[in-house]
């Protein structure tokens, strides 16, 4: 009975967040999604595919984007009812119930604002039409989108946990985001212990995922300098981006196992917070 | 321990009750009142002070019961066959008898042969009691024959029960290798087996008293006995149990980056609470009013605070801190600046408040009439669609009840409701605060409790405004810090017109000023004597 009033307990929270999402007009996260979504791919579809550079850049800006999305659409939302969490534990909620709604109402929320990015970069990018898994390559990049939004969201429902308030989770957010684009392997080179910290981040899996569908070790896909000296190639092709079913998967179970990770911490630490109430 | 209220005129006996079980007879309770004879039925035995038996071993005047010093007694008046107390024969002391023995909360007291070897056809049972409830609503469930009963609210077959805090399926009672066990079926408000709750099962034993939401149950070896609580049964307020009883003997609080440096910030509180009571805290700054609150309400951790308590806390005739788990369900804290999700409409908050306390024990249609239900009591039916952003202050806080009372709150505390109100909206929201605890009645100014809580609620208020409704309390529990160790003390608790006796003042907020000793009188430590003294008599 007591994993039904689990179970039962969710509906509740869903109905609640949906209610609630309405009337504090939440849906101005969807605007500003498509909004960022324009803006990056209107600046980076132009070049994206005509070099190696220009595709990386434009799916690092992709991948920062969604991260951003997926993170601001939560981070806010717990911290704000920790008193309200604690008197509804006390009453019988379960914290558990309280989490999953949260996640699972988020996942609509970023659904539609994945399907409005993937729509966004349809009408800037020339995306190659062939898939590594299913026939068109769209349906793969919209996965990686989602799954990133998604999970970013979960990390941001994490955040919005352990802090205390709305103030220190926005303080914790600048760092979060820096951490994910620095260790995403694209601006810096990354070794030792900076190399083991990225495979928490999405930034590293995201980026992995993308260059795989988009097969950025295609020879094909020229140096900016090959472009005035032909003669410069590259010389060796990176694993991260290999052009497999394995790769793609592994990129996106991995982007998955952090998110369930971070909804583990969140339900961890709420339990912590209110384990005197 | 010395819990009692102080009166100054003789404190009355409390209500206590005995049920009475005689072969072949229906389950009997009756009231004590004062001193009562027990024995055979007689024609010259006086209706009011007797308590008459059928048995045949019962003697003409087998033993008295009586009330003395906060305590009943019973004595056996050397019966010729006796009485045995918990399983032990009281012996006789001299010629009017045994010696008298205090009376605790389900003691068993049984008339049978002179040994208890082999039990005879006629033996009387009787369980004494502080905390049954009242009714004579008493059903005896054979279970000769038997080897599953199941329990549950509203069931076809087993132990139906129609307290609505009772789940469908909440327990079964199993007979396996001669012994009889109670499994409880993961309901919501658990099973408690004598004052402990039930981890998953437990073996029973003969007058093993089994508590299931607000229903007692008494398992004796060939039957069980119930209280099964009808709905709307009017609160009788002069038959009301004791619901709280308060032990504190020291508090201490520490920091959760410092455990070790500890200070001491309550020390010897020792008091009942009765079903009913609407009680007042007074107390100067740093008397430990905020403490005592926690401390009672299974509070002891917070992000800022750890308090190691001393004592214990019976709420029900159950260990608090034990079972806390459970019981924390029947507390409604209604702190001082509620949070809410401002957004929401006033009848969602209420509703999804059901769902969470109630989701998966109760139809929809149920919990829809027990939201609708408290609404209308909490007069909140023409604000219900508003949002709560909208509403004032005072409405939220009512809205903070309701969604408490949507539950089986048993016991209310309320942390200055009243700030921030001028006075006419200060008396109104009392009054509509009060609304779960009492509502008093014009004509005969007795108390009868609403629907919501025919089980009968009890409410600890903090305010710093207490002649505003003074005549709302029915008590006043007066903490003052003591010079001597730094620690809050009960400077007082008993009704309110004996507070302002007791403390030589006209109103209740003058009792502040004459305990404390920043800005004040500094006369605490005075009536902390004061008080231990008129306690011990």
């Amino acid at each position: 009975m007591a994993n039904t009033s689990i179970v039962k307990q969710i509906p509740v929270y869903i109905a609640k967040n949906s209610r609630l999402f309405r009337n504090q007009r939440d849906w101005k996260f969807i605007v500003i999604a498509a909004v960022i979504s324009f803006l990056v791919c209107s600046i980076v579809g132009e070049n994206m595919f005509s070099t190696y550079e220009a595709t990386k850049s434009g799916f690092f800006a992709i991948i920062s984007a969604s991260i951003w999305i997926g993170v601001f659409n939560s981070i806010q939302r717990i911290c704000k009812e920790h008193p309200t969490i604690t008197a509804e534990y006390r009453a019988g909620a379960h914290i558990t119930s309280y989490v999953i709604s949260h996640i699972l109402f988020d996942l609509m929320i970023c659904f539609v604002q994945s399907l409005l990015m993937m729509i966004i970069c349809e009408i800037y990018i020339d995306f190659p039409e062939e898939g590594i898994i299913f026939q068109y390559s769209v349906i793969e990049y919209f996965i990686t989108i989602f799954l990133v939004i998604w999970c970013s969201d979960i990390m941001g429902i994490m955040i919005s946990s352990v802090a205390s308030t709305p103030n220190a989770a926005m303080t914790a957010m600048p760092f979060v985001l820096i951490l994910q684009l620095v260790m995403s392997g694209v601006l810096f080179e990354l070794n030792g212990w900076s190399e083991k910290i990225a495979y928490i981040t999405f930034s590293k899996w995201g980026m992995s995922a993308l260059g795989s569908i988009g097969n950025l070790n295609n020879e094909e896909l020229p140096l900016k300098m090959s472009l005035v000296f032909p003669q410069v190639v590259r010389l060796e092709s990176e694993a991260a981006y290999s052009y497999t079913t394995e790769n793609l998967l592994k990129a996106w179970g991995c982007i998955a196992l952090i998110g369930f990770a971070c909804a583990s911490i969140s339900i961890i630490s709420l339990k912590f917070r209110n384990r005197g109430a | 321990m010395n819990n009692q209220t102080i009166y100054y005129a003789a404190p009355p006996p409390r209500p206590a009750s005995l049920l009475i079980l005689e072969n072949g007879k229906a389950v009997r309770v009756v009231h004590l009142h004062g001193e009562m004879q027990l024995g055979r039925s007689t024609p010259e035995m006086s209706q009011n002070n007797s308590i008459a038996l059928s048995s045949e071993i019962t003697s003409r005047n087998h033993g008295t019961f009586f009330f003395m010093e906060h305590s009943y007694y019973y004595r056996d008046n050397n019966s010729m066959n006796g009485t045995f107390y918990n399983g032990v024969k009281l012996p006789k002391y001299n010629e009017r008898g045994s010696k008298a023995i205090p009376l605790k909360d389900g003691d068993v007291l049984r008339i049978d042969r002179k040994e208890l070897n082999q039990p005879h056809p006629q033996a009387v049972e009787m369980i004494f009691s502080t905390s049954f409830p009242s009714e004579e609503n008493w059903h005896r469930f054979p279970l000769q024959g038997k080897t599953q009963i199941s329990i549950g609210r509203n069931q076809a077959e087993g132990i139906s029960l129609s307290d609505f805090m009772v789940s469908r399926n909440h327990a079964v009672l199993r007979k396996q290798r001669n012994q009889w066990e109670i499994v409880d079926m993961q309901s919501k408000n658990g099973v408690i087996v004598n004052q402990i709750a039930v981890n998953k099962r437990q073996i029973l034993h003969p007058f093993d008293v089994i508590r299931i939401a607000n229903t007692t149950l008494i398992f004796l070896e060939q039957e069980i006995i119930y209280h099964d609580r009808k709905a709307n049964v009017p609160f009788d307020y002069q038959q009301r149990s004791v619901m709280m009883s308060v032990n504190l003997d020291t508090v201490f609080a520490s920091r959760p980056s410092s455990p070790l440096k500890r200070k001491c910030l309550l020390k010897d509180i020792h008091l009942d609470i009765e079903a009913g009571d609407f009680i007042l805290v007074l107390g100067g700054a740093g008397a430990g009013k905020s403490t005592f609150i926690k401390a009672i309400t299974g509070q002891n951790r917070d992000s800022e605070q750890i308090l190691s308590i001393k004592g214990q806390i019976m709420l029900d005739g159950m260990n608090l801190y034990k079972n806390l788990r459970i019981l924390k369900h029947k507390i409604g804290i209604v702190p001082q600046y509620p949070d809410y999700r401002f957004h929401d409409t006033v009848y969602h908050t209420i509703m999804d408040s059901a769902q969470i306390q109630l989701a998966g024990e109760y139809s929809a249609e149920e919990i829809r009439q027990r939201v609708d239900e408290v609404i209308e009591n909490m007069m909140l039916t023409s604000i219900k669609d508003s949002m709560l952003g909208i509403i004032s202050g005072g409405q939220r806080k009512r809205v903070q009840v309701a969604i408490k009372a949507v539950g089986d709150i048993r016991f209310f505390t309320y942390d200055e409701p009243d700030a921030g109100l001028d006075i006419a909206g200060r008396i109104d929201q009392m009054k509509q605060l009060v609304t779960p605890i009492t509502k008093a009645e014009s004509v005969d100014n007795s108390f009868q409790l609403r629907p919501c809580t025919e089980s009968g609620s009890a409410g600890l208020m903090i305010s710093h405004y207490p002649d505003d409704v003074a005549d709302m309390y029915k008590k006043v529990i007066v903490l003052a810090k003591s010079r001597t160790d730094d620690a809050g003390h009960l400077a007082y608790y008993g009704d309110v017109a004996n507070a302002l006796n007791f403390f030589g003042v006209n109103k209740l907020s003058e009792i502040v000023i004459e305990i404390n000793y920043e800005g004040g009188k500094g006369r605490g430590d005075e009536f902390i004597q004061k008080f231990e003294r008129t306690r011990r008599g």
